[in-house]
């Protein structure tokens, strides 16, 4: 009963979510000075008056705001997400497409990140004040310090352009026909996007992982456990793991969000084809469908990503079980 | 004792970095020929290959399509699809005699019936070329085709040379998807956002181009010039501020084009009515003559390649420059400041206060120029030319401005405009009074009887020759014209060079001049590309 409550709740909060964000992005969309029609055809001077209302016609936009917002809506709860202006295709198509590489370079960077975040974190903390310490520690704060787009610039120019060991960008080899692109040609083009990714999660996770990890090797059951003679391998196994791990895996759920920020700015520098390069595109040229699908898309991501975290969280911890 | 350790480490790092650094760029000049070529050129193919969606606009036509007319590189006007043409007397039936060796690159043959489809698509589209003088197409037998117009044309050449003809059985909502064409080249896949790859095409009735395949690479201009240092790609197009990186086996591709900047100044006074959408229209300042020859004759053109060009462009005196319909004795002898004193002293503008900016009746010789804030082309440009009026004693002020507020104020302050195109139906939008206020037609309301009675006789002509002759006489006639001998309507400053960075192995062929704004210019004749042994 009480889970059935739980998701319930979870499940409104989400609609009421998704509803708020819709009209929030539209009106901001609205009222952005980009007029699409202008931003389709760049600023030309040839279109003449009669093709301009033909689009603006075509296109819907002479009708007053909350007509073409309903519109929408209607659309989308019958599941058409629109038809994109720049592409001239439908908005789930985009979608579908974009979105499987995107996650192609969202998945691994956030297993990555938080598997060595995790790892570091509790290095840092059993050698606590050591100098692994002190590195990692530093480790973390340059990391959280560094704009995601400069380090994917610095990783481009180093590891692509002076060493020339890896791609500039693009996911595939140049030229090279897709049935003839193997697994490992695409591993190949997603190691710089996706070591940029990762590298931006792995300072977040360290320093809380760090942090829980200390209060616990700091407890009395784990001084009692040291007089009993246990290793540290053994107190970290035995103690450690399970409940620092715990404020960990729901961060790195609450992560959601961060990883596709930081995936806009990766795919923007190695010129990735995800979702994030796509929605830069669709604000820019004011291209109302697609921004509203990606938006959408991207909030349901983010905002299932937190209930994961606390659903996992109390399948995991038989406190807030009973509670 | 720690901090050591990592000295030695970083040290270790940075001279691995150096060693491989150095291995890399060896063996970049040291080429074989190649039959493929990688290639960037922006983001994105510009209409997705479909025109519909604008593909075909702007010189791209020649590479995965055939038209029925084409142009060469010296402008001229021949057949491609249809062999030859008449237009009758009246300007009103164009007959097209066809060829019969055109095929798709499917295999199936070019047909009258496609050409009609594709004209009658587009002109139902109707958001990209304007096809509204276009009553109806007749096919009185398979090699010939009729076309019936509603009133002479003579810009209609434009459509004919642009229009890409299209499979009337395979053309759909995917074709961008697999854009059957019958040009040199066909799309053999497309990576969205990444890369589209070219293959010849077979079925080519010309000759088989040079290169067996081209990459299109889809990525922005510090990525392309990224990938041109790693060596991924041969030829790039980028930007004048990176015209002079120098890479090893690469040169630089620099072409003039009729792409020019200017200044629009409203030829009406101030209460002269309000636009069609409702907008004021006419500005006291720049309406005055003397005003407007005093910047033609007082800017420095060249002050401003050298400054906002990075020296990589060309002294632009008309919209039409360099084009068969430009009338050649309509330039100035420029950045003359004395005589652009003397034109607004003449006209009554003293600078009686001594405050370093004239007067005229009470009135302050001032006014605004708005650009758009996001183009840095154009900002660059107004700085200089504000900067530069000073000197004639005018205070431009400058207003950094987007496209849809511009719109509202374009009839009554000056704008920083663009334009170019190798067809002169812009030169007719642009100095028609009917046409103004119509979009970014005749913004300034530029109104000349005698302008416009030549422009319609061009437009009335049965063949381009007397159409360019009308042309030439609307902007000079010898007492008065739409030039910068004439009116002024607008100040022409700058044509940009659209700059490619490339192997210099790569002979590009004959460029005609390219046109206002689109990368994909240079590409307009890549079936007539080669690689040349010897470094050019």
């Amino acid at each position: 009963m009480n889970k059935i409550h739980f998701m319930f709740c979870k499940l409104c909060r989400g609609i009421t979510l998704l509803l708020g964000l819709s009209i929030l992005t539209f009106t901001l969309m609205y009222n952005s000075p980009i007029d699409p029609i202008t931003a389709y055809i760049g600023g030309d001077v040839s279109i003449t008056l009669e093709q301009r209302e033909a689009l603006y016609e075509q296109w819907g936009l002479n009708q007053p705001p909350h007509v073409q917002y309903l519109h929408w809506l209607e659309n989308i709860v019958q599941g058409d997400m629109g038809y994109s202006k720049i592409h001239r295709k439908p908005v789930s198509a985009i979608i579908g497409e974009r979105f499987m590489a995107s996650i192609l370079l969202m998945g691994p960077a956030w297993v990555l990140s938080g598997c060595i975040g995790f790892f570091l974190g509790t290095l840092a903390a059993v050698k606590q004040g050591g100098w692994v310490d002190k590195m990692i520690t530093w480790f973390a704060y340059l990391q959280a310090s560094v704009p995601t787009f400069w380090l994917g610039l610095m990783l481009l120019i180093v590891f692509s352009v002076w060493l020339r060991w890896l791609p500039i960008g693009i996911s595939v080899p140049i030229g090279v026909a897709a049935e003839e692109v193997t697994m490992a040609d695409r591993l190949y083009h997603l190691i710089l996007p996706l070591a940029t990714l990762s590298i931006i999660g792995i300072a977040n996770t360290t320093m809380h992982t760090r942090e829980k990890m200390q209060e616990v090797l700091s407890s009395e059951y784990v001084l009692f456990a040291k007089t009993r003679g246990e290793s540290t391998w053994q107190i970290v196994k035995n103690h450690g793991l399970r409940n620092s791990l715990l404020p960990v895996i729901t961060l790195q759920f609450a992560y959601f969000g961060e990883l596709f920020g930081g995936s806009v700015l990766a795919e923007q520098v190695f010129s990735y084809p995800g979702l994030g390069s796509t929605l830069t595109e669709a604000g820019l040229k004011s291209d109302m469908p697609l921004l509203m699908g990606i938006v959408l898309i991207s909030a349901v991501f983010v905002f299932s990503g937190n209930m994961f975290g606390d659903i996992i969280n109390i399948l995991v911890n038989p406190r807030l079980q009973e509670e | 004792m720690h901090q050591k350790k990592y000295t030695v480490i970083l040290i270790c790092l940075v001279f691995t970095m150096l060693l491989f650094n150095g291995c890399g760029k060896k063996n970049a000049s040291q080429q074989k020929a190649k039959d493929s070529l990688v290639i960037c050129m922006g983001t994105r193919p510009p209409g997705d290959f479909d025109p519909k969606k604008r593909w075909g606009l702007y010189s791209q036509t020649q590479i995965l399509h055939s038209a029925l007319l084409k142009k060469t590189a010296t402008l001229d006007i021949v057949g491609d699809y249809a062999k030859s043409y008449e237009v009758s007397q009246d300007g009103k039936t164009w007959t097209f005699h066809l060829n019969n060796n055109f095929k798709f690159s499917n295999g199936e043959p070019v047909t009258a019936e496609d050409v009609k489809f594709t004209y009658e698509t587009m002109k139902k589209d109707g958001t990209n070329w304007d096809l509204s003088f276009l009553q109806s197409i007749d096919i009185p037998d398979p090699l010939t085709l009729v076309f019936h117009l509603s009133e002479p044309r003579s810009t209609f050449f434009a459509q004919l040379m642009e229009i890409p003809i299209l499979p009337r059985k395979h053309y759909g909502e995917n074709y961008s998807e697999n854009p059957i064409g019958s040009g040199p080249y066909k799309l053999t896949q497309w990576d969205k956002g990444q890369q589209a790859i070219l293959e010849t095409n077979e079925h080519f009735h010309g000759k088989q181009p040079y290169f067996k395949k081209v990459t299109l690479l889809f990525l922005n201009e510090n990525a392309a010039l990224a990938a041109a240092k790693n060596g991924t790609v041969d030829f790039i197009y980028t930007l004048p501020e990176f015209a002079d990186e120098k890479i090893p086996g690469f040169k630089l591709f620099s072409y003039e084009s009729n792409d020019v900047r200017g200044v629009s100044l409203p030829c009406q006074k101030a209460g002269f009515g309000t636009s069609p959408a409702g907008y004021p229209i006419g500005n006291d300042i720049t309406s005055d003559p003397a005003i407007r020859k005093a910047l033609n004759i007082g800017l420095s053109r060249q002050a401003m390649i050298d400054t906002v060009l990075n020296g990589h462009g060309k002294k632009a005196y008309s919209i039409v420059d360099k084009m068969p319909w430009w009338n050649e004795k309509t330039t100035v002898e420029d950045g003359n400041i004395d005589k652009a004193k003397s034109i607004l002293a003449a006209a009554g503008w003293i600078d009686t206060d001594k405050d370093g900016i004239r007067e005229k009746d009470g009135k302050k010789a001032s006014f605004k120029l708005y650009h758009p804030s996001a183009d840095v082309v154009r900002t660059n440009t107004a700085i200089v030319v504000a900067e530069q009026a000073k000197k004639l004693g005018m205070d431009i002020e400058l207003v950094g401005s987007n496209w849809d507020e511009m719109q509202k104020v374009m009839h009554q302050h000056a704008i920083l405009f663009a334009g170019g195109r190798h067809h002169p139906n812009q030169f007719w939008e642009m100095h028609d009074p009917a046409k103004a206020g119509t979009s970014y037609c005749n913004i300034v309301y530029y109104d000349n009887p005698t302008v416009t009675k030549y422009m319609h006789k061009a437009i009335n002509s049965t063949n381009p020759q007397e159409a360019n002759k009308y042309w030439k006489l609307a902007q000079w006639d010898g007492k008065t014209g739409a030039s910068a001998i004439g009116d002024v309507p607008y100040v022409w400053l700058i044509r940009l060079n659209h700059i490619h960075l490339g192997n210099e192995h790569i002979n590009v062929g004959k460029q005609a001049i390219h046109t206002h704004g689109h990368e994909w210019s240079v590409l307009a004749n890549l079936g007539e590309w080669t690689w040349q042994d010897d470094a050019v």
